[in-house]
């Protein structure tokens, strides 16, 4: 066999392999056969050193299929690759939402912000009835303080809510949406599938493994691009993902920013009003914590949401 | 020997010849043949399943004689992992060492 037929043939049943695989293996066989030859062997000798082609192919075949099952290892790296798979996948998601989703999305998200106001209502109505009574025992600035307090914490219910709400939202109505399934994929025979599938990194392979998701949103980014040309709809779930920045999460990130200048006023007011040491420490400690648990929730719910959910 | 023992082995002496100098693929196959009798062939793919995970990378250096050379070096991750696998593999061996014994001895 000349080593034309060899890599042809090589070429062949590794067809299934992605072609960059594929190309790195022949490469390493040529240059071995070359190196073979320079140690007097003759060319038909170095390929048949290699024996049965077919077994070879197995073999490497083999060895792909070793590599997308068995390794487990949790390295850093391991844990990036997953954060950047899980990026793809929600940026997928939306981006391969069509325009009468994202229109109903939008509507949607107004009906969400309206029952956020409603249901604001009563907490408020609840806390201004607090703060009637406690006036009406007129303490003096006690009172003032309490119902400062009371205010807070109906601002924080309904911060608590809203939050609640819009999250719920995200999850049931971004996250749950199928992304559309590109036509090409359909037409395509199991082979050129299976090459698609190794066209991702296996580290990505393992993640699926290893959380049980199913491979199924896997190929669509490379999918989405090829098929999908529709502009139209990439610039609208741009549009979409940057509203959905400025509307939820920076507007958050802002209330959290001035709960915590609220939280310092309230302190230095309660300095003066001479509250100890230990009160001072308490709402110090406790702000801090609220807010930075509420940015903390924020991110994840924009960017980790489903990833939490699926966990 | 059982063609199952080297595959399972393979991987283990591949990270070991590399772990003590780089190597480039054909002086790395004719290394690991001197200790296991596997066909060439499936020395590369190995290879590149190490590299896809990290485990070693790849540099080109040409050489004066023959194709540039693609040499193989072990990353930190594949020294830890080469650590676990001889240690799992010592440790194997030991507990099927001993039951052979073990049988022998009460025939």
């Amino acid at each position: 066999m000349t080593r034309e037929e060899f890599f042809a043939k090589l070429d062949a049943r590794l067809s299934i392999l992605n072609e960059n695989e594929r190309k790195d293996i022949i490469e390493e066989y040529q240059s071995h056969i070359e190196f073979k030859m320079q140690d007097g062997k003759t060319e038909a000798q170095a390929i048949s050193d290699f024996g049965d082609i077919d077994a070879l192919a197995d073999e490497i075949l083999e060895a792909y299929h070793i590599d997308n099952s068995a390794t487990k290892q949790k390295s850093l790296e391991y844990y990036i690759k997953c954060c950047v798979g899980f990026i793809n996948d929600v940026t997928e998601r939306i981006l391969s939402l069509s325009v009468s989703d994202i229109a109903k999305i939008i509507v949607e998200f107004f009906v969400v912000l309206l029952a956020i106001w409603l249901l604001s209502i009563p907490v408020d109505m609840v806390s201004r009835a607090i703060t009637g009574t406690i006036y009406s025992f007129n303490l003096g600035s006690i009172s003032d303080v309490l119902a400062g307090v009371v205010n807070l914490f109906a601002e924080l219910i309904n911060l608590a809510v809203a939050f609640l709400i819009v999250y719920s939202f995200i999850r049931t109505r971004v996250m749950t949406r199928k992304p559309v399934m590109p036509k090409y994929k359909q037409k395509k025979e199991t082979t050129d599938f299976i090459s698609d599938e190794n066209n991702f990194d296996y580290s990505e392979a393992n993640f699926d493994v290893q959380t049980g998701k199913p491979l199924k949103n896997k190929k669509t980014i490379a999918d989405v691009g090829r098929s999908s040309g529709d502009f139209l709809v990439k610039l609208i779930a741009s549009i979409l993902k940057i509203f959905l920045f400025l509307v939820i999460w920076l507007p958050g990130v802002a209330c959290t920013i001035m709960f915590i200048v609220a939280s310092v006023l309230l302190t230095l007011l309660m300095i003066t009003q001479g509250i100890g040491l230990w009160g001072i420490c308490l709402i110090c400690i406790g702000s801090g914590i609220v807010s930075l648990g509420i940015i903390a929730w924020m991110t994840d719910i924009i960017f980790g949401g489903k990833h939490k959910n699926e966990a | 020997m059982n063609t199952q023992f080297k595959k399972g082995v393979l991987e283990l002496i591949v990270l070991l010849v590399i772990s003590k100098e780089d190597k480039y693929g054909y002086q790395l196959v004719n290394e690991v043949g001197k200790i296991v009798d596997v066909n060439e062939g499936t020395i590369y793919p190995l290879l590149k399943r190490l590299t896809n995970e990290k485990y070693c990378e790849t540099y080109l250096e040409q050489s004066a004689e023959g194709p540039a050379r693609k040499y193989y070096r072990i990353t930190t991750a594949g020294r830890i992992y080469l650590e676990v696998l001889s240690k799992e593999w010592l440790e194997f061996t030991r507990i099927v060492n001993n039951f052979i014994k073990e049988m022998q001895n009460n025939d």
